[in-house]
């Protein structure tokens, strides 16, 4: 399917751009990840504890318009998100081409999932035991940080690898933008080079990205979990 | 002192789960409010360091009216009025000792000196061994335990629990109960206890109120309201599997003796036959329900026995001389 020569042109490439490609890859997905987490983290506890029977209920609209705002966020194609948001990437970054400017509409496109995701693990927190900080006098800060978070932990954490790899999958599409990593060599040389071969490669190196991620997020979940014996 | 007036909670449904409660709780009472399922017991208890906000009435703690409280004032507050629940409300993801250090966390005692004190009261309930295990590898009846250290860690002036003995089997019961008597004794703490078991309110409760329904149905002493209960609540709760006012009120010449076994003792004796045999008073059994466990009997047995307040004296010492707790019941009409 592939002659010696392509294979050899393919394996050069991957030998002298994978290295970088991979890291940037890397860097993007885990920086992004950050950041969608500071944002998603707060955005999510609000989304439990502003609830009308939660610890620290806000307003009726105010609550719809969370919900709303996450929502529309939500809706949008990642691949608009990165046009959307081009302004505001001019802002932050000074520009809106390559690694670090795709770091900026990952993030916007991110942190509503990451809210909605951290909002499901703290629903997951038995009831009474949040009662039973109300009942020792804790603040509602103080049921969040001692309470809320520590017992949703493993869950927070199987979570946030579900994120990082939607996160990663993502960043594979900045590279429409410039964005640096793996998703750029698959599309400038598999897309409009057609050399399908450095395009599976990529792929191949994604997939395993992911397959890490995934395992070791997991993995530690599972081990950080006091429930089990 | 706890006086709890004129107290109502009406839910968004409709629903009122208690209706003009009034109670007086002394300090270092063991206070027993029992009930059956959807009498209001849990809405009662939540009120008390409201969890719940009552519709209407007021909950005075020492004078201070609860209510009138603002949110940072009733947390404060609440650090006296401690809580264990039935499902204990351990967080999982911690061990005992900072389970138990959670409410001095939360006070703002340093981590070092929450430690200190989380050791003892460990100690205290017994478990200072499991210090470092997590609640998944503990027992119910060992939760509970650290639950109950975990309530003592604030030194609070009432313990609020709220069936908490109602997942435990009986002999685990028995054990959870002694040491929320012999922590009433040490620290003089006023408990409240929120049950469906009689067991539990006749082993150690002072007092009771029977809730039914919303209302307080009967309230007083124990041993005066479950050897006369008056009303249909208290009838119901002394005989479980059906009361049945005909079958007792219909007999007018007998006189009634009701029989408890808690569990202390262990009776391989067959006291109702050698009663006959020994000392010539023979009774007729009413009703009985009693089950043994790992050879300990619990349960309730009523008797009937002729008209003669001799003869109920003769039976109620030879009750009392092989160690069970018989009393007369005035069950008449």
């Amino acid at each position: 399917m592939f002659s010696i020569e392509k294979i050899k042109e393919a394996l050069e490439i991957v030998i002298n751009q994978f290295p970088l490609a991979l890291w940037e890859t890397i860097y993007v997905t885990l920086i992004a990840t950050l950041f969608a987490t500071i944002i998603g983290l707060p955005l999510g506890v609000i989304l439990v504890t502003g609830k009308k029977d939660g610890i620290k209920p806000l307003p009726n609209w105010l609550n719809s318009f969370i919900d709303l705002f996450i929502n529309i966020l939500r809706s949008i194609p990642f691949l608009i998100v990165m046009i959307l948001v081009f302004p505001l990437t001019r802002l932050i970054v000074g520009t809106t081409v390559g690694t670090v400017a795709s770091i900026v509409p990952l993030v916007i496109a991110s942190f509503p999932f990451i809210a909605r995701l951290v909002e499901s693990s703290l629903k997951e927190v038995d009831p009474n035991i949040v009662e039973m900080a109300q009942s020792i006098g804790a603040t509602p800060l103080q049921i969040v940080t001692k309470v809320m978070l520590p017992e949703a932990f493993p869950s927070l954490l199987q979570n946030l690898t579900i994120a990082t790899t939607t996160i990663l999958g993502y960043s594979a599409m900045s590279g429409i933008i410039g964005g640096g990593g793996l998703g750029k060599i698959a599309i400038n040389y598999g897309y409009y080079r057609y050399k399908y071969l450095i395009m599976l490669f990529a792929v191949i190196v994604l997939v395993l990205l992911v397959q890490i991620f995934q395992s070791v997020g997991s993995f530690v979940a599972t081990k950080s979990d006091k429930r089990l014996k | 002192m706890i006086r709890i007036n004129n107290l109502s909670k009406i839910y968004n449904n409709d629903i009122e789960a208690i209706k003009d409660i009034s109670l007086t709780i002394n300090d270092g009472d063991i206070y027993g409010i029992i009930g059956l399922s959807g009498a209001g017991k849990s809405t009662l208890v939540r009120c008390i360091n409201l969890l719940e906000k009552p519709t209407s009435g007021t909950i005075e703690i020492d004078g201070v009216d609860l209510i009138k409280l603002n949110e940072k004032q009733l947390r404060e507050k609440r650090k006296e009025i401690s809580m264990i629940f039935q499902s204990f409300n351990l967080l999982n993801q911690k061990n005992c000792l900072d389970n138990v250090c959670l409410p001095l966390t939360i006070s703002k005692v340093s981590k070092k000196e929450a430690e200190k004190r989380a050791l003892e009261l460990l100690e205290v309930v017994g478990i200072k061994d499991k210090a470092y295990a997590y609640p998944s590898q503990l027992s119910g009846g060992q939760k509970q335990r650290v639950a109950i250290a975990r309530a003592l860690a604030t030194n609070p002036r009432v313990l609020l629990c709220d069936e908490a003995t109602s997942a435990l089997d009986p002999t685990t019961t028995a054990q959870i109960l002694q040491l929320l008597k012999d922590i009433n004794q040490k620290f003089n703490i006023t408990i409240i206890i929120i049950t469906h078991q009689m067991s539990v309110v006749e082993s150690i409760c002072k007092n009771v109120a029977i809730l039914d329904d919303g209302f307080v149905a009967e309230k007083g002493e124990v041993r005066s309201v479950f050897s006369n209960p008056q009303s249909i609540a208290a009838k119901r709760l002394v005989f479980p599997e059906g009361y049945d006012d005909k079958l007792i009120t219909s007999n007018k010449d007998v006189k009634f003796i009701r029989v408890v076994f808690d569990g202390d003792i262990a009776t391989s004796k067959p006291l109702v036959a050698s009663m006959a045999v020994e000392i010539d008073v023979v009774a007729s059994i009413v009703y009985a329900s009693t089950k043994s466990i790992g050879g300990v009997t619990y349960g309730s047995l009523l008797l009937s026995v002729d008209n003669d307040d001799e003869i109920v004296k003769k039976a109620l010492d030879y009750f009392t001389k092989n160690e069970v707790s018989a009393k007369e019941v005035f069950l008449n009409v």
